[in-house]
């Protein structure tokens, strides 16, 4: 077994062994999916979309750059406070390859969220229709897991605790959750609101996957969201690699 | 032993014992206790109170039986005292009763978490962060803040309360739109959060001990929660009344910037109806929460005002009473003091008036809210609420009833019927330890000294600083190959240092490292892949099994992982766990995992950090002997630790590390000889006088300590013979100079050693008495 399979295997079962992570990734969005689903049941947006081709692109992206950040930023806090991150330079596997599996895991994650919560939106009481180039949302999902997972290493730099690590990404993504329109469709946001969310990450993805799965704009668009999240996750990735940390000690 | 003799025993109930409130439960009174040692709790019935508290140890059982008498008008006979004083001493509350174990965890048996109803810890060490908001907030709780404060959340709520029409409308916009609402919603969930912790800093900062800090969800709602330890033994009753008020208040005070906010806006601005729902629901939240209303605040405020505990249930039975002495079905409330029926009576008379009102309030509120078609919906919706969650509430209790039938009590800890303990020799139950040091056999043999040995680590004028700090300063020695070596020096001396820059993960300012021949800076993997780190016992995948765990590393490393790892589970005798979860192991089995991890690659050359800190003895001895078959196997193993008798039992040499200097550095034996320690002599102080002791030859000093006679002397041996005439010799322990005098010598006392390497030779009493205030110490306790 290869350093690379061994540690996605050991990141695979760590992941699944563990209740609450497996609530947060899968359970906790689907519930916001049905909660928003029922609130804003029959309501249409301008434009002639049915509100769920909005809800159901925003709670995944929300749901698929959450699982990323609060995955990756809690495991590095602990590894390097455990002293793992010590055995691990030991021995002659480098960092780049426990990175890999951790993104071949999140990936993963992302996938299995957004056959759920495409499937459970596709229900005819929710009323779903793939009318777009629902394709598309591959290599959104791809970009913007490694843009949240660059953004999860910074997170686990900064924090030693996992109440720094849950404060931090917390401050984080919640705010940028209702700023990009997750939650309810960003054309109610008043047009300032808008220019602000355009630097963050989660907007591209959310953007991306509604013109792919709720067929709002074409894959000019979409290319254009790819970009941006590209550009996210070089320049996360950057400043990931500049503070990064073996061990708390100074 | 006669009756006068068991009369005129003075026992005495243990000072630091909690006396805690009196409170009124049903129609009795109840005296709470608690042990500061175990955290445990009791409530005892007024005459047991009256006992206990004359137990001081000044007064004997017959002058505290006479008192009795004259209070109650029964006699206390032999029996009965037999029976208190027993249950007094099987719980370890009697002074000089050995202790109890520990309180057998208190709290219910947790629910299992599911997706309706759960719980989980958010905060790992609570009450390490409930101190640290604690400081952070002192400016706060300063008199005159504490009043402007409350003055401001009083002009809060008048101004609220004068705008409250406008307010009220902006909320109606807002009820219309879902997506504000839910933006109100989330600011006002973290209000509730901020509630939960005012709670719990009010009552540390009344000594009081928060326990936990997790998230609640109770079907579909999720909450912060904070839970606060003995909320009872906070002391008077305006302490408490202020704790259960606290987080109303601090709702109100959160509210102010957005006041502030509201105030400014102009009258057009688009966030105003959303801010003035905000306000409206806020307040009105933190107010609601002050009615007197079971399982609100401002019921545990009032039961606390008036001294009763559990009000509800006691208001319940006394209607229940009151209703059959109507029916002629009972006794009636006969036994209801005065003041007691108009507390219960008057709790029910207000619950019913509350609920009326709020059913009423809601009724108009949802009237308001509802299309007019569904008017009648409006007035019937909140009474078939509660009826519905009265029923279920019913059922749920029914339901745990019915459960709790089926299974058995647990047997309850200590029965009163325990034998009753001899108060009048209670001078014998003090701890008495005296160490059994006697001559120490069979030394180790130290390792050839030959200066052809190969070196595996040579360290030569290793200088490191951080700052301002100097970890480690001028250090050199080298280590042979096939050694044992013991690396030993006072937290923070620059151990873990030291062996991160010889393993290379640091580089040192000035100096050189050869490690098996080669520099290990800059990251070496080739050398890295020569040496075993055991760390701390923390350093494992998480939620693996140990198998999966050794199997991961080992393919870290390029292995053939599960041959490599069945072989490392092997060596440490641990292949009976493979399967188990790591989370699951002792503390020895891990440590003895991390073993497995270091040894995994088949190193020369073996790391050890603290291999053995918080094992029991036995584990310990496990681990010294594991560790032992590895040097015999021809590895070399540095080791640092801060346990002295580990050092002296395991290692060839020590380097002796304080402030980041080399202190000194040979095998353990040699090190104690040179210290040309006196050799002391431990016998019972009333066999012999220090005067006496010190007229025989050889006798350098005699001093008592404690209960014995310790005799210092540089020739063990003609003393003893000189003592044999004067007393039994049997008596006498002998207890030679240790590595410990050694390295406090050497480290000039700096640092101490850990308390639990050899005993110290009086064997006696802990040197400071921290005078804590009783209520805070209950942290220590758990």
């Amino acid at each position: 077994m290869s350093a690379y399979a061994a540690l996605t295997r050991a990141t695979y079962v760590a992941g699944v062994r563990d209740k609450t992570t497996l609530f947060f990734t899968f359970a906790f969005p689907l519930a916001f999916l049905v909660l928003f689903g029922l609130i804003f049941q029959g309501q249409q947006v301008k434009g002639g979309l049915s509100s769920i081709n909005y809800i159901a692109p925003g709670v995944l992206s929300w749901g698929v750059g959450n699982a990323s950040v609060f995955s990756v930023g809690f495991a590095l806090m602990q590894w390097r406070r455990d002293d793992l991150l010590r055995l691990i330079w030991r021995t002659p596997t480098p960092l780049r390859t426990l990175i890999a599996s951790r993104w071949t895991v999140a990936v993963a994650a992302a996938l299995v969220q957004t056959v759920l919560f495409t499937a459970v939106a596709l229900l005819p009481f929710f009323g779903l229709k793939l009318t777009g180039p629902w394709w598309a949302v591959l290599p959104l999902l791809v970009l913007g897991v490694t843009a949240f997972l660059a953004l999860g290493l910074i997170v686990g730099s900064v924090a030693n605790t996992p109440e720094a690590v849950a404060a931090i990404a917390n401050i984080l993504m919640v705010p940028m959750a209702f700023l990009s329109g997750s939650f309810f469709p960003d054309d109610l946001m008043p047009g300032w609101l808008r220019t602000v969310a355009k630097v963050l990450p989660l907007h591209y993805l959310n953007d991306g996957v509604t013109d792919a799965m709720g067929g709002r704009g074409g894959l000019g668009d979409i290319w254009l969201d790819c970009a941006g999240l590209a550009v996210f996750a070089l320049v996360f990735g950057l400043i990931a690699v500049r503070i990064f940390r073996w061990s708390n000690r100074p | 032993m006669t009756t006068d003799a068991f009369l005129a025993a003075r026992p005495r109930v243990r000072p630091d014992l909690v006396q805690g409130p009196t409170l009124v439960r049903g129609t009795a009174r109840i005296h709470l206790l608690k042990d500061p040692r175990t955290g445990r709790r009791m409530e005892v019935g007024p005459k047991e109170h009256f006992l206990i508290s004359r137990l001081d140890g000044t007064r004997s059982l017959a002058e505290i039986g006479q008192a009795y008498t004259g209070e109650f008008g029964t006699r206390l006979g032999e029996r009965q005292w037999g029976q208190l004083l027993g249950l007094l001493h099987g719980r370890g509350l009697l002074d000089g009763a050995p202790a109890a174990p520990a309180a057998p965890a208190a709290d219910p048996p947790a629910r299992p978490n599911g997706i309706l109803a759960g719980r989980t810890r958010l905060v790992a060490d609570a009450p390490a962060l409930m101190d640290r908001l604690h400081r952070v907030t002192a400016p706060a709780r300063r008199p005159p803040v504490l009043v402007a404060l409350t003055a401001v959340a009083v002009a809060l709520l008048v101004a609220v309360t004068a705008q409250a029409g406008t307010l009220w409308r902006q909320t109606q916009l807002v009820l219309e739109q879902p997506v504000l609402l839910l933006a109100v919603g989330c600011v006002l969930w973290c209000s509730l959060a901020l509630h939960e912790l005012a709670h719990g800093l009010f009552a540390r900062a009344f000594g009081g001990h928060v326990k936990e800090i997790g998230l609640r969800w109770t079907l579909g709602a999720t909450y912060l929660y904070c839970e606060v330890e003995d909320v009872q033994f906070l002391g008077s009753r305006a302490r408490k009344v202020a704790t259960a008020c606290a987080g109303a208040f601090v709702n109100i005070l959160f509210l102010l910037p957005f006041y502030a906010l509201w105030a400014l806006l102009p009258t057009g601005a688009q966030a105003r109806p959303a801010l003035g729902a905000l306000l409206l629901l806020g307040t009105v939240g933190g107010l609601a929460n002050l009615l007197p209303l079971p399982p609100l605040d401002g019921y545990k405020a009032l039961g606390h005002a008036l001294g009763i505990t559990e009000l509800a249930p006691g208001s319940r039975v006394f209607l229940t009473d009151t209703v059959r002495g109507l029916l002629r079905r009972g006794p009636g409330i006969a036994a209801y003091p005065r003041q007691l029926r108009f507390f219960y009576g008057g709790f029910a008379l207000l619950t019913a008036v509350q609920t009326a009102a709020l059913l009423l309030l809601a009724g108009s509120v949802l009237r308001a809210v509802l299309p007019d078609g569904r008017a009648a919906l409006a007035w019937s919706l909140p009474p078939a609420a509660l009826a519905a969650v009265l029923l279920l509430w019913a059922l749920g209790a029914y339901g745990r009833t019915a459960r709790a039938r089926r299974t058995p009590p647990p047997l309850p800890s200590a029965s009163p019927a325990a034998p009753a303990p001899e108060p009048a020799h209670q001078s014998a139950h003090r701890p008495t330890h005296h160490p059994a040091h006697h001559v120490r056999k069979g030394e180790m043999s130290a390792p050839e000294n030959g200066s052809e040995a190969e070196t595996v680590v040579v360290l030569d004028g290793i200088t490191k600083r951080y700052g301002e700090v100097t970890a480690l300063d001028g250090v050199s020695f080298a280590v042979r190959k096939g050694e044992f070596f013991g690396i030993l020096g006072p937290n923070g001396a620059g151990k873990t240092t030291l062996v991160e820059i010889v393993e290379g993960m640091r580089r040192p300012d000035s100096g050189t490292v050869s490690l098996l021949g080669r520099s290990p800076w800059p990251r070496d993997p080739a050398l890295l892949a020569r040496i075993g780190v055991q760390t701390q016992a923390s350093a494992f995948f998480a939620r693996l099994t140990a198998g999966e765990h050794l199997r991961t590393v080992a393919a870290l490393y390029g292995m053939d992982a599960a041959p490599a790892a069945r072989a490392a589970l092997e060596r440490v005798g641990l292949t009976g766990k493979e399967k188990a979860r790591i989370d699951h192991l002792s503390g020895g089995q891990r440590q003895r995992l991390a073993l497995a991890t270091a040894l995994l690659n088949e190193p020369e050359l073996i790391f050890l950090d603290e291999p053995t800190a918080a094992l029991d003895p036995e584990a310990r001895r496990e681990l010294w002997s594991l560790l032992r078959s590895l040097r015999s196997e021809g590895r070399t193993i540095i080791c640092t630790t801060h346990y002295l008798d580990e050092a002296e039992a395991l290692c060839d040499r020590v380097a002796i590390v304080t402030e980041g200097r080399l202190a000194a550095l040979d095998a353990p034996r040699s090190l104690i000889r040179s210290l040309a320690a006196p050799t002391r002599l431990l016998l019972p102080a009333s066999r012999i006088s220090p005067e006496a002791a010190l007229a025989v030859t050889g006798v350098d000093r005699a001093t008592v300590e404690g209960d014995d006679l310790v005799i210092e002397t540089a020739s063990a041996n003609r003393v003893l013979t000189g003592l044999g005439d004067l007393v039994d010799i049997d008596d006498i322990t002998v207890r030679t100079a240790t590595l410990e005098d050694a390295y406090l010598a050497l480290t000039g006392h700096g640092g101490a050693p850990a308390a639990d390497s050899a005993p110290a030779p009086t064997g006696g009493l802990t040197p400071t008495d921290r005078p804590a205030p009783a209520a805070t110490r209950t942290e220590h306790d758990r």
